[in-house]
């Protein structure tokens, strides 16, 4: 059987902009955090609700962060499993 | 001279600076493996709770190029730099949007300013220093 060595190239090589990113924490960090994530979610996700106005553009967007934040975290907002 | 602001500086809208470092490694590690869609909404997310927090600009500013979204590019480049002027990865991924957008002579500019902090700082990333380069003979064959 061959010997094939496989070296993997670095990130440089393939997006090098994405390798200038700054490093800042370990993403498995979050997992501590799950229920910090959740309340945010719960407050954010209220404020939404209770909104008779159009959605003020930053609640959105910190709503759709923390949805994406909990699937990650595997944790389905109270909504969803109604 | 110059006032270094720190992340706990300035409005995070109830986010301490350690649960900003960990949502942006999620964004970045979506990235890294090609979910573009979800770092996006992450790092729009981000920008939203904390509007002076450098790397979400930088994570958009890419992800605009790879979209050619360039108007985009050019603004959330401009928003990294001008919170952290000091920063050179800020100023060399405003040069490489302004020569995509064909600016040449802001882009050479900046690129004279990074080209100086680089030349001056022994231990300097080595990914910054091939990525200035590239960006220089980019400049050198488009200009």
């Amino acid at each position: 059987m061959k010997d094939r060595t496989f070296i993997k190239p670095d990130l440089f090589s393939q997006a090098p902009m994405l390798s200038l990113l700054p490093v800042l924490s370990q993403v498995e960090k979050l997992k501590a955090m799950q229920s910090f994530f959740y309340a945010r979610y719960e407050k954010v996700a209220a404020i939404k609700e209770n909104s008779h106005e159009k959605i003020n553009d930053f609640i959105q967007a910190e709503y759709s962060m923390l949805i994406e934040i909990l699937d990650w975290l595997k944790m389905k907002p109270a909504k969803d499993q109604e | 001279m110059a006032r270094t602001r720190k992340l706990s500086d300035v409005l995070k809208r109830g986010y301490s600076d350690q649960e900003i470092h960990h949502i942006y490694e999620l964004a970045r590690f979506n990235l890294e493996n090609g979910q573009i869609a979800k770092a996006e909404t992450i790092l729009k997310g981000l920008v939203a709770v904390a509007p002076e927090f450098v790397p979400a600009y930088l994570g958009l500013t890419y992800i605009d190029l790879l979209n050619d979204n360039f108007d985009s590019a050019l603004h959330n480049a401009k928003e990294a730099h001008k919170f952290d002027p000091s920063s050179p990865i800020a100023a060399i991924f405003l040069v490489t949007v302004l020569i995509s957008i064909g600016d040449f002579t802001t882009a050479g500019s900046h690129l004279g300013e990074v080209g100086d902090v680089i030349e001056t700082s022994p231990n300097q990333n080595s990914n910054l220093v091939r990525f200035y380069r590239a960006q220089l003979a980019r400049f050198k064959n488009l200009a």
